[in-house]
């Protein structure tokens, strides 16, 4: 064998080092070795390299990891074959998990409540068998509903379904769950709807590895996560839906509400002021030792809230998430808390705008766009009256009804019927100029518009609803229809069917503007959880 | 006198089969097996730990999907790394082309220096260690991720050539060679050189 010249031994090295050369490349290596220092000063400086690179201290994967896998691996065998796309991210960094474990529900006490504990008013429920009767059909009736639960007013319809919340006596809950109204969620999955709470207690059970098996449990069911409904008081709702992109998303999402809903076993913190003392729920375990689900509620401030709600956004449903808010005198509160969730998160997918009836605009998105979106010259619903707002105009004693304020926005031609009472008699180059002065202004009383994404599977051509207005071209994704629904006046009138109650409710207000804010988020099974015959149609009941 | 003996560990081909078949439990102790030995790797590779998180979790994910396709020709971990080494390349490319994150500059600018010398500041052995530990991550982030996967597979994880080779599914030679190569980079790299021109020659190879 021809000797080998000493930059093809030199290349050895590192192979000689590891012991992986047969013996007679060795002999050569050793020899080459032996006749030249600097080949020596190699081998040593590599060697060193190794060393310096096996003394790299071992980190170990968080203890999560293998619970969330090993609930994913029981999950797949209840629920089947996932489809070849599916990458979801059971958890994502532990930071991450610790921040979204917290946004199960967020209550923010900041002083004391603006709300009376009280019930604000005495439902108007509707007469048994009476047809449900649209808020844009009858031009801002108070619809009544029970104050004694909040199912009740999560009952939000959407355009395009009558918009139809129905009043529903407390004393029979498992009416509630009986879809007589259609929630934005359960439009999307008309799979049967369940109790809150023995849902809640169902996810508790799935976080336990009990999850009732495949054929007890039809994998269309809608899943909110929550805790169990107050039966006493309607307060402020800030409602998040997350849509997982699939059935492994699903999973996540459900462990980490529920340890977000477990973390701190029975404890229910209200008032105080800031949001360090409950802002740790990082070391929450993921398998909680008690699955009773609990309510809980978080001191936060406005920012820490953001935080959280943004990182559940982040990680969890990535294709639609729906955000629903009530209002106070200073829902500024809230505008920022849904504004910094979603404002500056390059990756949230959510997409929603913030409105205010003072006066007030603010576009919020992904990608905010630097001006003023382009929809806003055509989708005229954002376009906002001057007037004082109601709370305003309640609280120095008016008893403005609240649909009147909304009465004045006016609805996008072409889009929605004029209604009466409609007298703005700007331009469109005016009330362009105008919003762009207000984009500025302070929020006094916000609302938010929210913009439905589809999700990639659904079809194109399905029936829009008639409110569906394109969303601003920064956040639409490509050839992909937007559906935009304007709630505020609905989700005003569910909560206070009546001015006097709305005037009741903003009587109990503090001063300083203390108020409650409770955050509910819903996880709603992913598409592909989904039986063709449970899948829901556009225009089906 | 009986004394119960403990049952003795499943094998890895054991577990194997029996995921296959189905067993959440089989699964989750594959999982519990290999997952410090993923992220691990996927941490050093990509020297994020929230990617190094997500990249592990979706390796097991995967392989639980794929997991019937598993025909045993090769060790499970094997499998699993091969996986897990595809997603985090993968990964990293796409990260690159998206941005360069705030850490991994914070991180190259502060190893951009010389090393300092512990005489002169007179920092203590533990503080000297932890710099060079550090400079050494430093190094090893800097290097192309052929070279990098490599090492880190031969010098962290302590893999074989032939396991390696199996992992980045090229021959037994590619390895020798990268892992050589890759070594003399770091060397230069924490010398505070640029890559002499031997390990310059890895690109062509």
């Amino acid at each position: 064998m021809p000797q080998r010249r000493p930059k093809e031994l030199d290349s050895e090295l590192s192979a000689y080092l590891d012991g992986e050369l047969p013996a007679q490349q060795r002999q050569e290596v050793e020899s080459y070795l032996a006749a030249s220092p600097a080949a020596r000063q190699r081998l040593a400086e590599l060697r060193a390299v190794a060393a310096s690179l096996g003394a790299l201290p071992r980190l170990r994967a968080p203890e999560e990891l293998s619970a969330a896998l090993a609930r994913h691996a029981e999950h797949r065998v209840l629920w089947g074959e996932p489809s070849a796309k599916d990458r979801g991210r059971i958890i994502r960094a532990s930071a991450q998990l610790a921040a979204a474990a917290a946004v199960l529900l967020i209550g923010v006490l900041v002083g004391r409540h603006l709300f009376a504990p009280a019930p604000l008013s005495t439902p108007h429920a509707l007469p048994a068998g009476q047809p449900p009767q649209s808020l844009e059909a009858d031009n801002r009736t108070p619809i009544a509903h029970s104050p004694a639960s909040l199912d009740d007013r999560e009952q939000v319809s959407v355009a395009g379904r009558g918009l139809t919340p129905v009043a529903r006596p407390a004393a029979a809950p498992d009416a509630a769950t009986g879809d007589t109204s259609t929630s934005v969620q359960a439009r999307e999955h008309t799979g049967p709807i369940k109790r809150e709470s023995a849902l809640a207690n169902e996810l508790a059970m799935a976080s336990l590895g009990t999850l009732p098996t495949a054929a007890s449990e039809p994998a269309a069911t809608h899943m909110p996560i929550s805790p169990p409904t107050s039966d006493v008081e309607p307060e402020p709702l800030i409602i998040v839906s997350v849509t997982p992109q699939d059935a492994i998303e699903y999973l996540g999402t459900g462990l980490l509400l529920a340890t977000w809903m477990t973390a701190d076993g029975a404890a229910r913190f209200t008032g105080g002021a800031t949001s360090e003392s409950r802002a740790a729920p990082a070391e929450a375990s993921l398998l909680p030792s008690a699955p009773a689900p609990v309510e809980l509620t978080w001191r936060l401030d406005d920012q820490a809230a953001a935080e959280r709600l943004r990182r559940l956004i982040d990680t969890a449903g990535r294709q639609r998430v729906h955000l629903q808010t009530s209002f106070g005198p200073d829902d500024s509160f809230v505008v920022n808390l849904v504004a910094r969730a979603l404002s500056n998160e390059p990756g949230s997918s959510a997409d929603v705008s913030t409105r205010s009836l003072s006066s007030q605009a603010t576009v919020l998105a992904r990608q905010p766009p630097p001006s003023l979106p382009e929809t806003l010259s055509t989708d005229a619903t954002k376009e906002l009256d001057n007037q004082p707002s109601p709370p305003q105009a309640l609280t120095t004693g008016g008893e403005r009804p609240v649909a009147q304020s909304a009465q004045r926005r006016r609805e996008p031609r072409g889009v929605l019927p004029p209604r009466k009472g409609f007298d703005d008699r700007r331009t469109p180059e005016q009330i362009r100029a105008d919003m762009e002065a207000q984009l500025q202004a302070a929020t006094a009383e916000p609302e938010l518009e929210i913009v439905r994404v589809p999700p990639p599977g659904e079809h194109p051509s399905q029936p829009i609803p008639t409110e569906a207005v394109p969303a601003p071209a920064a956040t639409r994704p490509q050839g992909e229809p937007v559906e935009r629904h304007v709630f505020f006046e609905r989700l005003l009138a569910l909560l206070f069917p009546s001015p006097t109650d709305l005037a009741r409710a903003l009587s109990t207000a503090e001063p300083t503007g203390a108020r409650t804010v409770r955050l509910r988020v819903r996880l709603l099974p992913p598409p592909e959880a989904m039986t063709p015959a449970s899948r829901p149609t556009a225009a089906g009941p | 006198m009986n004394r119960a003996t403990p049952e003795p560990e499943p094998t890895e081909v054991e577990l194997v089969r029996r995921a296959q078949r189905g067993e959440p439990t089989a699964f989750a102790a594959l999982v519990c097996r290999y997952q410090d030995r993923v992220f691990n790797t996927c941490y050093r590779l990509c020297h994020n730990h929230a990617d190094a998180l997500d990249l592990t979790q979706s390796a097991f994910l995967k392989a639980l999907e794929a997991l019937h396709t598993f025909d045993g020709r090769s060790r499970f971990y094997t499998w699993l790394f091969r996986i897990a080494v595809n997603l985090t390349l993968s990964h990293r490319r796409s990260r690159r082309r998206a941005y360069t994150s705030l850490e991994q500059r914070h991180g190259e600018g502060r190893s951009g220096g010389a090393p300092a010398d512990p005489r002169t500041v007179g920092v203590s052995a533990d503080i000297e260690q932890k710099e060079h530990r550090r400079q050494v991550e430093a190094a090893l982030e800097r290097l192309d991720d052929e070279f990098r996967v490599a090492v880190v597979l031969k010098d962290i994880e302590g893999l074989d050539y032939s396991t390696i080779a199996e992992i980045l599914n090229v021959p037994i030679g590619t390895v020798k060679s990268r892992i050589h190569r890759g070594r003399l980079m770091l060397r230069d790299l924490l010398t505070d050189e640029e890559p002499s021109s031997a390990a310059a020659q890895t690109k062509r190879t």
